[in-house]
């Protein structure tokens, strides 16, 4: 009888990474470099190749991938057409009107330009007010359907109307008759999109769903067996429910790595600092929970969409460092990362400090080549500076992260993967005055590991705006969700367990905390928990009218047994003089500074301490 | 200096701006007032214990470096020998230090080992805080009573504690008295913030070492911007820029301003030759100015920390009772127009003195407006927005649409966000077509936004700019398109407003912005060359 194996890949941006088990099998674990010239089908069957796995023993694939991330950074998905509502069609064009960096004195624009060219852009009559009510009919779609006639056939459009989050009829009965006389067309609508409100940021996620559904289904579609594809906020779908809604792919490796660091925390509060060669990713668990986000960062682009809140740092392994007036400064990572060659990394600034062994897969490491490509691009081959202060700019993002989201950095578990974190994390947990950090085996294998053991989810969300007293109002919705939901999964042969949340905030904020409930609680108790929340979120609890924006329910459920932890397999020690002890494994080296203790924990993690 | 010093003055920098940063963002998270949650109008900083600046937030540079003033201003009232923990101190009087009323200036000292350290402020746009008109910003004032409340610096919160007496006279003194609470409420909390960090940061190094490395970076700032001064050649250069009437007289209030280039090398600002104080509000208190010329020093040194050692190459003449630096009793809430004029002569001054290539100037002046009125049902409402016109074009590229500026970044109010305040129907919000200036560069479009009152009256506090000529262009490029704002009445006329105003609203009527272009950049190439 063959074997059927449960196996996850999760496709970066310089590796490929593989975790596959199956009842009384033995985990494969496998890790390549990436042909960045291969398509991703041809990326997947040869790495099952390489593992030793035929397709036939492939009993589920699980893909986490930066397909949808590449796209929006480099612009190469596109372009969409929007249908806006009248006197709104320059909304993208005009954002929010200022700068992330006031001093930037040529910002990008607030919409790339390849995402939503003007002469793509219609407007249509009509008008949903803000309390949901239809105030103007819907008025002047033969003018927008002649408008989308000249667009080539499978190109895609966004609908984008205002309120829509509040009552959707409008954006249905525009999509109703665009799939009529175009139904080639793919359609992306706001209201399901992003229910939130502010007109520029849902168009802007909308757009970008819309733009990603022609690549997704192209690059995506003929995987087999057909994949389960992880999405930003942290849970797999079936391939043809993701290619729906393609903007969720984007951070799926990302969201991989969260989930990954969530199960090593084991129930505590923790941050997770995954540094690969190109960047690090930071993600929080309150609980053994990751936390969520409502946006997700891209390069220049914010995007509003559900998401495990997990940022993004360009520094990693592959940053490369030069001197400017006299001053450390780091580049864009080396490409492929860790390989420099004639620029100097903070990969080559690690192996002079003599942190890094003289081999590691995919990396050629040569010692003298780098101290070469150091004293060439800084006048010197000491590494120190450049290390601390790489740290130095690591451990400040984790601090502005974490203290955002109410988790204080000195009473958490610092949890490290990817190639590089490891190296760094002892050091970066000092900076921000964490005592603990938490080494898992094969660290290098984190977010594929994630993917391994990430339920089945999906969510839904519905816009409000509603004083907390009258939460009893919101329960029918909520049923109607959870059995939604339970639907779905029970389509996907799942059994979901649905959880409602409320987005809150007091009268007149503009920033939600969410505050989990189950529909029949009374309003006093969600008061007494969302002022505690606020409390320990925000350093104060200002009282006064308390209001629910948004209601919303996720579902999750396992999608077959956990991978069982991999072994951490066999570690070379080394010491440096002044007393670090290095261990280097197949994918990473680990780094104990002086002051630390490592104790091995059952599950095979390795756990540093700092001595009070 | 070795590498390592340098990496070690990085990190301690990295250190504060960080925790500006999350000052901002707790202020953002939990500000209530629509200007200062979605306009962004509010910014946090740290000082020295002296009242020099030491790290700013990446937030509105115009209350960034108007703070600086205030602090000195709070430090005058209450030496920092009598400050103690928990203690917060509030002001906004623009002859201590201040901007205008609305703007609540809130310091914390910060003590580490038993001394203070550092001082933490926010300062935040507040809703209303009286005054003759909804919004505390009457386009129409013609002194500071008729603004509302004056705040001399007070010991607001002793131990922690709010003080009962001021709490009660400034609930007294507002027509939003909730908002104001809550929104100080939010200053507190980033205040606080900073206070514990700021503390365990400077116990972690030694508040001696920490107390070196802050001077270290101010010594850094100051080199830096020595050694882009020393790129300029010396010389004096004058650029000239001109308000377009005062809100209660349509005479031009000029704006004059001289750069010297001086040995040292030192810069020396002087805004003599400038319109005298005018009856109308848009006087400027010192605060304004500094914030502008921090704004230039930034711009003339990139690279530097935005720290007080920047100042200290600077010489500031403001001459008295003009309308950069108005006697008592002058109204000053339309201050905005005047220092973002005033930020447009120092760039073009410095664009005459500088070899490298500027930016045409952007609209100049974004439009501030404050709504207020009673709906159908008799309930009360009100808003404050800022809506900013284009960007200049670039020699590198087009100018943007409808962006803020030099020292203003504030955001602009969603319609979603818009028609959940106030019974208005927002029409549209778009680009207007070619106002930006022709140009091999075009300069960005002004922004179109047309409100219709639903129901009950209102009043509109209107404070724009460049009604009469545009934001000119750069190296041969054609001028933005002027401002306009018209209120059409349900008989079909049109009243067209000047660039202040303050006129009543009728359910039915229609009130249609248009900001200013930007200038372009360069001649045009050929018809239609736009973004």
């Amino acid at each position: 009888m063959p074997r059927r194996l449960d196996v996850a890949i999760d496709v970066g941006g310089d590796f490929v990474d593989l975790v596959a088990h199956g009842a009384d099998q033995p985990t494969i674990l496998l890790k390549r470099p990436r042909d960045p010239e291969a398509a991703l089908g041809a990326t997947v069957a040869a790495l099952l190749a390489q593992a030793g796995i035929a397709p036939a023993e492939v009993a589920r694939l699980r893909l986490a991938t930066t397909l949808a991330t590449n796209a929006l950074v480099n612009g190469t998905a596109g372009p969409v057409a929007l249908v806006a509502t009248r006197g709104f069609a320059d909304v993208p064009d005009l954002g929010r009107q200022s700068k992330r960096d006031p001093m930037d004195e040529a910002p990008p624009p607030p919409t790339p330009h390849w995402l939503s060219p003007p002469d793509l852009r219609c407007e249509i009559g009509g008008r949903i007010d803000a309390r949901g009510e239809e105030v103007e009919p819907l008025e002047g779609l033969d003018a927008v359907l002649a408008h989308l006639a000249r667009l080539p056939p499978g190109a895609s459009a966004a609908i984008c109307l205002l309120f829509a989050p509040l009552n959707p009829a409008h954006e249905l009965a525009v999509a109703q008759a665009i799939a009529a006389a175009r139904p080639d067309l793919r359609l992306s609508l706001s209201h399901q999109v992003d229910p939130g409100p502010r007109e520029f940021e849902r168009t802007l996620a909308t757009l970008a769903d819309a733009a990603l559904k022609p690549l997704a289904a192209a690059r995506l579609s003929g995987l087999t067996p057909a994949p389960w594809v992880l999405r930003a906020e942290g849970g797999l779908a079936p391939l043809a429910e993701a290619l729906d809604h393609p903007l969720g792919l984007a951070l799926s490796g990302p969201a991989a790595g969260a989930r990954a660091v969530a199960f090593w925390a084991q129930g505590e509060n923790a941050i997770g600092l995954d540094m690969g060669g190109t960047t690090t990713e930071v993600s929080l668990v309150r609980a053994g929970q990751p936390l969520t986000a409502r946006e997700i960062g891209l390069g220049a682009l914010r995007l509003r969409c559900p998401a495990l809140d997990v940022e993004s740092l360009a520094m990693g392994g592959g940053t490369t460092l030069a001197l400017q007036e006299g001053r450390l400064r780091f580049g864009p990572a080396a490409r492929p990362a860790g390989r420099g060659g004639a620029q100097a990394t903070l990969t080559d600034a690690a192996l002079c400090a003599g942190w890094l062994p003289g081999a590691a897969p995919g990396l050629a490491l040569d010692r003298a080549a780098a101290a070469a490509a150091l004293v060439a691009a800084l006048g010197t081959a000491e590494a120190a500076p450049a290390l601390e202060l790489a740290e130095a700019v690591i451990a400040n993002a984790l601090r502005r992260i974490a203290l955002r989201r109410g988790l204080d950095p000195t009473r958490a578990l610092l949890v490290a993967g990817g190639g590089a974190g490891p190296l760094h994390a002892a050091a970066i947990a000092q900076r921000i005055g964490a005592r603990r950090v938490l080494l898992p085996p094969t660290p290098g294998l984190l977010s594929a590991f994630g993917v391994a053991l990430a339920p089945a989810a999906a969510s839904l969300e519905a816009s409000c705006d509603l004083a907390l007293e009258y939460v009893a109002q919101l329960a029918p919705q909520a049923a109607a969700q959870a059995a939604a939901l339970t639907a779905r999964l029970a389509a996907w042969g799942c059994t979901a367990r649905p959880a409602h949340s409320l987005a809150m905030a007091y009268g007149g904020q503009a920033e939600t905390l969410a505050v989990p409930f189950q529909p029949g609680e009374a309003p006093q108790d969600l008061a007494t928990r969302f002022d505690a929340l606020h409390a320990a979120t925000r350093g104060h609890d200002p009282g006064g009218a308390r209001r629910m924006l948004a209601l919303r329910c996720v579902a999750e459920a396992p999608l077959g047994p956990p991978p069982p932890p991999p072994s951490p397999g066999t570690l070379a020690h080394r010491t440096l003089p002044d007393g670090t002890q290095l261990r280097d494994g197949a994918d990473a080296t680990l780094r104990i500074p002086p002051g630390w203790q490592a104790m091995p924990r059952a599950d095979g993690a390795l756990l540093l301490e700092r001595a009070a | 200096m070795s590498l390592a010093e340098a990496a070690a003055r990085d990190i301690l920098r990295l250190a504060l701006e960080g925790l500006a940063d999350r000052m901002q963002d707790s202020l953002l998270a939990t500000a209530l007032s629509p200007v200062a949650r979605e306009g962004m109008d509010c910014a946090a900083a740290l000082f020295l214990p002296d009242g020099r600046v030491l790290a700013q937030a990446r937030s509105l540079p115009l209350l960034l470096g108007g703070m600086i003033p205030a602090i000195a201003g709070l430090l005058r009232a209450f030496p920092a020998a009598s400050l103690a923990e928990g203690d917060g101190l509030l002001m906004n009087d623009p002859w201590t230090g201040g901007t205008h009323l609305p703007d609540l200036i809130l310091a914390r000292p910060v003590f580490a080992e038993g001394a203070l350290v550092a001082i933490a402020a926010t300062i935040l746009h507040h809703q209303d805080v009286g005054g003759i008109a909804p919004g505390s910003v009457p386009p129409d004032a013609h002194n500071i009573f008729q603004e509302g409340l004056r705040l001399p610096p007070v010991k607001w919160r002793h131990a922690g504690v709010e003080d009962a007496g001021i709490a009660a006279i400034l609930a007294a003194n507002t027509r939003t008295p909730a908002m104001l609470a809550g929104d100080l409420a939010a200053q507190w909390a980033a205040v606080s913030l900073a206070a514990r960090e700021v503390a365990a940061l400077a116990t972690s190094m030694g508040a001696a070492a920490f107390a070196a490395g802050c001077a270290g970076l101010l010594a850094e700032a100051r080199e830096t911007l020595a050694q882009a001064l020393a790129a300029l050649p010396e010389g004096a250069a004058v650029a000239e820029d001109a308000l377009e009437g005062d809100g209660r007289s349509p005479a031009a209030v000029p704006i004059r301003v001289t750069l010297r280039r001086l040995p040292g090398p030192r810069l020396a600002v002087d805004f003599t030759g400038s319109a005298p104080q005018t009856e109308g509000p848009v006087n400027a208190a010192p605060s304004g100015l500094l914030a502008a010329c921090f704004c230039l020093l930034q711009r003339i040194a990139p690279q530097a920390p935005a720290n007080h050692g920047l100042l200290e190459l600077l010489d500031l003449h403001l001459p008295e009772g003009s309308v950069v630096n108005p006697r008592f009793p002058a109204a000053v809430n339309a201050r905005t127009a005047t220092v973002k004029l005033a930020c447009n002569a120092l760039f073009a001054a410095l664009a005459r003195l500088s070899p490298r290539p500027a930016a045409a100037p952007n609209a100049g002046v974004a439009v501030v407006l404050s709504i207020g009125g009673t709906d159908g049902d008799g309930r009360r409402w009100i808003f404050t927005e800022i809506v900013a016109g284009g960007s200049g074009g670039r020699p590198d590229g087009p100018g943007l649409p409808g962006l803020s500026a030099d020292v203003s970044n504030a955001r602009n109010l969603p319609a979603e966000m818009l028609e959940g305040l106030a019974p208005i129907r927002v029409e549209s919000i778009a680009r207007r077509r070619n106002s930006g200036g022709a140009g091999q560069h075009p300069g960005g479009d002004g922004v179109r936004r047309i409100y219709r009152l639903l129901s009950g009256t209102a009043e509109i506090s209107y404070r724009g700019e460049r009604h009469l000529a545009g934001a000119p262009g750069a190296q041969g490029g054609g001028a933005g398109a002027p401002a306009t704002a018209i209120i059409l009445r349900t008989d079909g006329t049109a009243q067209t407003l000047p660039s202040k105003a303050r006129i009543a609203w009728a359910a039915g009527e229609r009130f249609i912005l248009e900001t200013a272009g930007g200038g372009g950049w360069g001649p045009a190439q050929q018809q239609g060359d736009s973004a």
